[in-house]
């Protein structure tokens, strides 16, 4: 099972499903679904926030929420 | 009156549509219960007349956050007086599938739907087209294309809107309820949800009530017993409602749309510097450098032509009115305490409109994003860099741009540790004091001393303030906020309008907020120094005189000589004699106790006051009353008064004591209580003294 935080930056793959509820529901309004494109473009020093790509949208995820971003 | 809603996502060009569709007529309010923006605006058109009420962005009725839960009890409740007869939906086309989530929902609600769409400019870059009539035919409400740059179409959107508003349809629904959800529904009684309510509203009555505070206690009781008893997960439930609703939407969004080349954009080219892991916060501390220096550059002329109209309405006024005690009451008291609050506003106003240009651009998300983790550790949130930038100028506009943090605990430590950053009226109490520290013409290396010195207070203010963040964040209650997960936007040209209406309201708070407070106190102040016990200012003033009149003075000597005299004799110098055993440990005496007594109206009064004191009459120029009082001479040491130990000790006080009762005001009303003011002065004012105790105490010592 690959989690997001596992991605190489630049690395692209398609997105599986949510292992948090909470984290699922926001980023499904916020129209990232499984089966869309994902990648972590850049993150901050020591890679606690990601900048993360996904089906057209940019958005800043913290490690944690990215471990529980379940990628194929 | 038809009320429209606008509703619509984050960042989908729904300001800037508002502002076209109303132009300045907007009205700036509060929702209840929560410190949001509430704008609202009335026109007419051709007979109708429109009430606008613009809702927080939202990108689900299943809110995840306190804006979204303000959109959702509006739409969910038909007695909510700002329960709309009609919604004006704002798409961005740009990504229609994640917008058409929401725009599904207030379709299920039962409510009339027209569709703006806008970023028509952006769509020839991106290569992308939409058919907009099959999107009307799919949606089953009407589809306009407006620019919210240009105001093309706007007048037909109009149109549309009036139209609307004769026949009020609503479309179909567009998401078929489960069985279970049904069920769930059915064994609840009618009685628990509010009428002309659509099924689908009715669902999320009962998934949200809660939290959103829909019921009273004994429906939502009953409600929660239902769930119970049939095993009903609400969280399932939205999931797979969500996932129904993209499963629809994803074919239609790729039928109405022709040619979506996915591009590196624009945005992510300048990302490539402005997000950099290590250049980003440099790029970002830059600009804050810069923003400062553009701040006290440009707000030097009309700061100075500000107190330029206010020394000459006091002169005017005294030559028109008899030397009595309400011309001293409206020039020295009135006059002077206006003064000091308007004088402010050209640095406010700048601080703001480069802010609010940085958030308009799209600038801040990255600042957020760059910076979390950092703030996080102190228990604030990304946004809280924006209060504490504020408060470089002034913390009262700053306390209240806290209200775009969502998390109560890291909102209420934010306006706590914000008065920590050295504001613009500690400026002048700097100047006077530093040269006392350093003589002027010194250098390090190639850097002036002085000013290094000067930097090195607002390093100390700044790390004060999240050292106190680590101190004070266990005496609060409550959990940080366990997400972040924002959208980075792509970056825009900035809504005029927007930033316009910002700088207004906020420059508009200080004045009101600020204002009332700093002149009730200047006129307590003015009246503690203008009158004392007795009639001991009548004989002092007498003896002043008497000294005058030996020793040769001419007027303006005189003058002074009788004010200082004045001043000592009065309530005020009364108050700083009484304090002065407590504060000679730190160094000060009972003129400087004077001073600080006034100084907690504002801060520079200090410079004013000392001028008073030492007899330089009415002055504000730093630099001629730190020359006066480099002359005085402290009586038990026959050194200099200020020497390095008492300048110093008096720096770290100013640095440190919350010296501002405009700022305790704000914090009242934003926290809505008297507990936080109050701790946060004792706090401050305590740690102030301390510091300056152990400074002066050691620097003496060796």
């Amino acid at each position: 099972m690959s989690q997001l935080i596992d991605l190489r930056l630049g690395e692209k793959r398609i997105l599986k499903g949510f292992e948090d509820p909470q984290v699922g529901l926001r980023l499904l309004s916020m129209g990232i679904q499984p089966g869309v494109e994902i990648s972590v473009r850049r993150s901050t020093f020591n890679g606690h926030t990601l900048y993360v790509r996904a089906n057209g949208k940019t958005i800043a995820v913290r490690k944690k929420e990215a471990s529980k971003i379940q990628v194929h | 009156m038809i009320k429209v809603a606008i509703a619509g996502n984050p960042n989908s060009g729904k300001s800037t549509l508002f502002n076209k569709l109303t132009g300045l007529k907007q009205r700036v309010g509060n929702f209840p219960g929560v410190t949001v923006d509430r704008k609202t605006a009335e026109i007419s058109h051709s007979g109708t007349d429109f009430l606008f009420v613009d809702l927080p962005g939202t990108y689900s009725l299943h809110p995840t956050s306190s804006d979204e839960r303000i959109t959702s009890s509006i739409l969910v409740q038909p007695d909510d007086p700002d329960y709309p007869d009609l919604v004006l939906y704002v798409l961005d086309a740009r990504s229609l599938e994640q917008q058409l989530l929401f725009l599904t929902q207030i379709i299920d609600l039962g409510l009339p739907v027209v569709v703006a769409m806008t970023m028509i400019d952006e769509w020839h870059a991106e290569e992308i087209d939409i058919k907009d009539d099959k999107l009307q035919k799919f949606l089953g409400c009407p589809v306009r294309r407006v620019s919210g740059k240009t105001g093309e179409n706007i007048e037909s959107l109009k149109d549309t809107l009036v139209a609307c508003s004769k026949t009020l349809s609503k479309p179909q629904p567009f998401y078929d309820l489960q069985q279970q959800e049904l069920f769930i529904l059915e064994q609840c009684p009618s009685s628990s949800f509010p009428s002309g309510l659509s099924s689908y509203g009715q669902l999320l009555t009962l998934e949200h009530a809660k939290e959103l505070d829909l019921l009273s206690e004994d429906k939502l009781n009953q409600l929660e017993s239902i769930k119970a008893e049939h095993k009903f997960n609400a969280i399932k439930s939205q999931v797979h409602e969500t996932m129904a609703r993209f499963d629809r939407i994803q074919p239609l969004a790729k039928k109405v749309t022709t040619q979506i080349t996915p591009s590196e954009s624009l945005s992510d080219r300048i990302d490539q510097f402005v997000s950099h892991r290590y250049f980003g916060p440099l790029i970002f501390l830059g600009l804050m450098f810069l923003i400062f220096q553009a701040i006290f550059s440009w707000a030097t002329y009309p700061m100075d032509g500000i107190e330029w109209v206010f020394a000459s309405l006091s002169d005017l006024t005294r030559q028109f009115l008899p030397a009595a005690w309400y011309t001293d009451l409206l020039t020295e008291g009135i006059l002077a305490g206006l003064g000091g609050v308007l004088v402010f506003i050209p640095q406010i106003a700048i601080l703001f409109l480069l802010l609010s240009v940085m958030e308009e651009v799209g600038y801040m998300s990255r600042a957020i994003y760059l910076f979390d983790r950092f703030m996080s550790r102190f228990g604030l949130n990304g946004r809280s860099i924006v209060a504490m930038i504020s408060g470089g100028a002034c913390a009262i506009p700053a306390i209240m741009s806290t209200r775009t943090i969502a998390n109560p605990k890291e909102r209420l430590l934010t306006i706590f540790i914000t008065p920590f950053i050295p504001c613009s009226a500690r400026i002048p109490v700097y100047i006077v004091l530093v040269g006392f520290v350093v003589p002027s013409e010194t250098y390090l290396g190639p850097f002036n001393a002085q000013g290094m010195v000067f930097m090195g207070l607002y390093v100390f203010g700044i790390a004060a303030a999240f050292l106190s963040a680590l101190l004070v964040r266990p005496f609060i209650s409550g959990q940080t906020s366990g997400f972040l997960m924002i959208e980075l936007p792509d970056y825009r040209r900035p809504d005029w309008t927007s930033v316009w209406m910002n700088v207004k309201t906020k420059v508009g708070a200080f004045i009101t907020e600020a204002g009332k407070i700093i002149l009730g106190i200047s006129l307590v102040l003015w009246f503690l120094a203008s009158y004392g016990p007795g009639d001991q200012m009548e004989a002092a003033v007498q003896e002043a005189r008497q000294e005058a009149e030996i020793q040769n003075w001419d007027a303006d000597r005189t003058e002074n000589y009788v004010a200082a005299k004045q001043i000592e004799a009065s309530y005020a110098g009364h108050l700083g004699k009484a304090i002065e055993p407590a504060i000679e440990p730190l160094g000060f005496d009972w003129k400087i106790g004077i001073a600080l007594l006034t100084s907690f109206a504002a801060r520079e009064v200090f410079v004013g006051t000392m001028a008073t004191i030492y007899s330089i009459g009415d002055t504000e120029d730093e630099l001629r009353v730190r020359d006066r009082m480099a002359k005085e001479i402290n009586p038990k040491t026959g050194g200099p008064r200020y020497d390095r130990a008492t300048s110093i000790s008096l720096l770290l006080f100013f640095a440190l004591a919350l010296q501002c009762m405009s700022t305790l005001a704000v914090v009242k009303k934003e926290t809505n209580s008297w507990k936080w003011p109050i701790l946060q002065f004792v706090f401050m004012t305590g740690l102030a003294y301390v510091v300056s105790l152990v400074a002066y105490q050691l620097i003496q010592a060796l």
